[in-house]
């Protein structure tokens, strides 16, 4: 019975999280580089929820330094967290697929963004990216510190000049 | 040793190898994973990925130029700009792949991107951030005549990007394939040297085991004959007597060293000695029973430990055995040499109780023996030193005993008891000795046999019967018999007492069943005796089965063969009398007998109520003391002459 009614609640719980909110306090962006779509809950646009390189750097900002297999040295990440800009967009799927400013896509399983540490990188060694350096924003796994990471999959998943994600 | 320490030498050399060899495999086995993973791999497979990408980047710049061309009212500076950027960082990604330069050698890799290099430089000024006007058609022209061969330029290089790909895909396999067959061969190669370690750690715990009991051969038995050493001989002796204290048992020691032996060293050399020592040995291991131990104490000196004796006598014709067998020639590396022994004997628990004394003692009697001449045995205990003296003379007085007609038969009447009279004697063997006087058979007769004399001695005693028979029958009784006692030595197939038999016989003219020769119970377990029996009876010899009752006894045997006459052992008639079991069984041999058709003769008779027993229950002959003593040939004509007819019991005496 208890089991039950604690379902229940829940249940209305969940009820209430999926519901889209089109939050009034939602800032739209000013020169869009990074558009979330999809399955989520939270929008400031037409096409999803749209951020630009200021919103990206007043979410909490995560870095390391990892060795990677596009740059002969290893280089300083950082940038926010890919679970904290999923949360904040009310993102609820299992698949992330990434797209890229030449069109070039992959597909993350959603629970990578928790289970490592997963950034949106928006800075190398400080600087922002240009196009020209795979800027501006950077997909990376903290390879060095996760040997599981250490792999084909992982490096395949680390996208560059990241544009879009839409979550399914 | 120095073998020993060569193998753990190989040992440790090999475990040092197999723990290389092991090393390396797991070395080579970890880089293939390594390699098969790497980024190098992956930067490698990316490179055809990388060339496309930038050749299809191209392909959208130029796109993008084409629709600025067509439609310049809608030009967008930006999108054409970001186009130009992801050109740029197409050809950097390429360039900083540290795969790219080794896997596109020998294309045109670079003199297309130093063209690309130059394309870039030429065009980066209306590209720029800050000048941001929209471009002249003729610069956008000009930038796609550029353009256009570079495209072509790349498309190529994509091409032989994806073939170099697969050349280096097909080097990498068999790369693969070669690490592999490197570590296959290095693990047969292992298993191989583990195989060899495990061959010589065990052949090595084999010699091991090898020179152990090498040790304890050498501990215990002498090198040159191989025979117990004085070690072993110790140990032996010790657990011998231990044994025969258990059981009760005697056993003799006896102490044999060689004679003059330094003198078949010093005339045929050491070599030739020590080929005497082994053959003197293995002759003496002839001449005792596998139970017995012939040790070799070190020398010429060799001791023989005799156990479970029955009688002490034995010893002597085992020790005189010996000396026969050393005395034949040796031959020895082609030459013949002679030697003799001296024997020392002494008896466990007689002489003494142990080890130490009892060694003193057979050392002792084999040093009398050399005093006394060599190429003898003496024992140690006077009283059986004297025994076998004795013996000695004894044997060699009897080897002229015939010669010197020093033999004489006794006749010891048979009655018949029905009618007290006298038609059969047993003929007594006597041996008058010049020294001694008169020897019973008891004494002599086991010496006669031993040697081989019981035949010829045996032969003289039948012809002396039959001719005593022979004249008594013709003055006296014409029906009178003899019985003879024989030894079985006499009965066997290889003597031909029986042809002597015939014609002692014939010579004296006397028909067969004038004789009856008495046999003992043993020869009937002789299956061939049987023809023999045949052949005796032909002739018309009688037998009597002497001292039945005291053998093997078996009334089946008395049925398979021909038996005249029985004669029932004195140690039953001895205790007859009324309700005693001998009684039973002397009626039972009568009754048996009686049914059989055979006649009994009870022996030992020697008082009046034994006769009448025995007469009672049917018993046909008896002898013994009550009726006479055995007397003399001479002494026995008197019997006939004083009646002339039958000789009365009464009167004799
Ligand atoms: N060939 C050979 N001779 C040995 C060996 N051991 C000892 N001898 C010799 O055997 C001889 C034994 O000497 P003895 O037994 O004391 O003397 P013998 O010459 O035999 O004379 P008697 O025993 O007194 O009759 C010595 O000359 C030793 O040198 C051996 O192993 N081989
Ligand atoms: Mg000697």
């Amino acid at each position: 019975m208890f089991a039950f009614r604690r379902m229940i609640i829940s249940l209305g719980l969940l009820f209430f999280a999926a519901l889209p909110s089109h939050a009034e306090d939602a800032v739209r962006a000013k020169k869009p580089i990074l558009t979330l779509s999809g399955a989520i809950s939270q929008t400031n646009s037409d096409s999803g929820y749209e951020f630009d390189m200021a919103m990206l750097e007043q979410l909490p900002q995560y870095s390391f330094t990892t060795s990677t297999p596009w740059f002969p040295e290893p280089h300083k990440f950082s940038g926010p967290l890919m679970r904290d800009i999923l949360t904040k967009v009310g993102a609820q799927g299992e698949t992330l697929t990434a797209i890229a400013l030449n069109d070039y896509k992959v597909s993350i399983p959603m629970d990578n963004s928790t289970r490592f540490n997963l950034i949106v990188a928006t800075h190398k060694d400080d600087k922002r990216m240009s196009v020209r350096e795979k800027g501006p924003l950077f997909v990376i796994y903290p390879f060095d510190s996760d040997s599981e990471t250490q792999s084909q999959v992982y490096y395949d998943q680390s996208i560059w000049q990241l544009k879009a994600i839409h979550i399914d | 040793m120095q073998s020993n320490k060569r193998v753990t030498y190989w040992l440790i050399l090999i475990s040092a190898a197999l723990l290389l060899v092991f090393t390396g495999v797991l070395y080579l086995q970890f880089h293939h994973s390594r390699l098969l993973s790497s980024t190098v791999q992956y930067s490698e497979s990316n490179v055809s990925w990388n060339v496309f990408q930038l050749q299809s980047e191209a392909l959208r710049f130029n796109n993008a130029l084409y629709t600025a061309v067509l439609d310049p009212s809608s030009m967008d500076m930006d999108y054409l700009s970001l186009r130009y950027d992801l050109f740029y960082s197409r050809v950097d990604t390429v360039r900083q792949n540290p795969a790219t330069e080794q896997l596109l050698e020998g294309t045109d890799y670079a003199p297309i991107f130093q063209r690309i290099d130059a394309f870039l430089r030429n065009n980066e000024g209306y590209f720029t951030q800050d000048s941001q006007q929209p471009l002249d058609q003729a610069v956008i022209e000009s930038i796609l005549k550029q353009l256009e061969p570079l495209q072509a330029s790349l498309n190529d290089l994509s091409l032989a990007s994806v073939h170099q790909s697969g050349i280096h895909a097909e080097h990498r396999a068999s790369e693969v394939q070669r690490q592999i067959a490197i570590s296959t061969g290095l693990i047969v190669f292992q298993l191989l040297l583990t195989l060899l370690f495990f061959y010589i750690v065990i052949r090595q715990i084999k010699q091991l085991q090898a020179s152990r009991e090498d040790l304890s051969q050498l501990a215990n038995y002498d090198p040159l004959t191989s025979l117990p050493n004085r070690r072993l001989f110790l140990d032996r002796l010790g657990q011998e007597i231990r044994k025969a204290h258990r059981t009760k048992d005697r056993l003799a020691l006896l102490f044999l060293d060689l004679d003059n032996f330094k003198d078949i060293n010093d005339t045929l050399g050491h070599e030739v000695g020590d080929l005497l020592l082994q053959e003197a040995a293995r002759r003496l291991g002839e001449c005792v029973r596998e139970s017995d131990t012939v040790a070799r104490l070190g020398g010429d000196e060799f001791t023989i430990i005799l156990s479970d004796l029955d009688d002490t006598e034995h010893v002597a014709s085992i020790s005189q055995a010996i000396l026969k067998t050393l005395s034949d020639p040796f031959e020895l590396d082609g030459r013949e040499g002679f030697v003799s022994a001296s024997i020392g004997i002494t008896f466990y628990p007689d002489d003494a109780n142990d080890v130490n004394a009892l060694l003193k003692n057979a050392d002792q009697a084999m040093y009398v023996a050399k005093e006394q001449g060599r190429n003898r045995f003496h024992y140690f205990t006077a009283s059986m030193q004297q025994a076998a003296q004795t013996k000695m003379h004894l044997v060699n007085d009897l080897r002229n005993a015939l010669a010197n007609e020093e033999f004489q038969l006794y006749y010891h009447p048979i009655i018949e008891l029905a009618t007290g009279t006298v038609h059969k004697a047993e003929a007594l063997l006597r041996w008058k000795h010049p020294l001694r006087g008169i020897i019973y058979p008891l004494e002599f007769i086991p010496i006669a046999e031993e040697t081989g004399l019981i035949i010829d001695i045996g032969n003289w005693v039948f012809h002396e019967a039959a001719r005593q028979t022979q004249r008594w029958r013709q003055q006296y009784q014409p029906a009178f018999q003899v019985s003879i006692n024989t030894s079985p030595l006499q009965l066997r197939s290889e003597t031909n007492s029986l042809e002597h038999w015939r014609r002692s016989l014939e010579s004296v003219g006397l028909p067969g069943n004038a004789i009856a020769i008495e046999i003992t119970e043993s020869l009937l377990m002789d299956a061939s005796f049987t023809k023999r029996l045949v052949a005796i009876h032909d002739m018309g010899i009688e037998v009597s089965l002497d001292d039945f009752g005291t053998g093997y006894s078996s009334m089946s045997y008395l049925k398979k063969f021909d038996i005249d006459y029985l004669k029932i052992h004195k140690s039953f008639v001895a205790n007859l009398q009324q309700g005693a079991s001998d009684l039973a069984i002397c009626e039972a041999v009568l009754v048996m007998a009686q049914k059989l058709g055979i006649m009994v003769i009870a022996e030992g008779i020697e008082t009046n109520e034994q006769q009448k027993l025995l007469q009672a229950m049917g018993c046909d002959f008896g002898q013994g003391y009550l009726f006479s003593h055995p007397v003399s040939a001479a002494a026995f004509e008197k019997l006939f002459e004083a009646h002339t007819l039958s000789v009365q019991v009464q009167d004799l005496g």
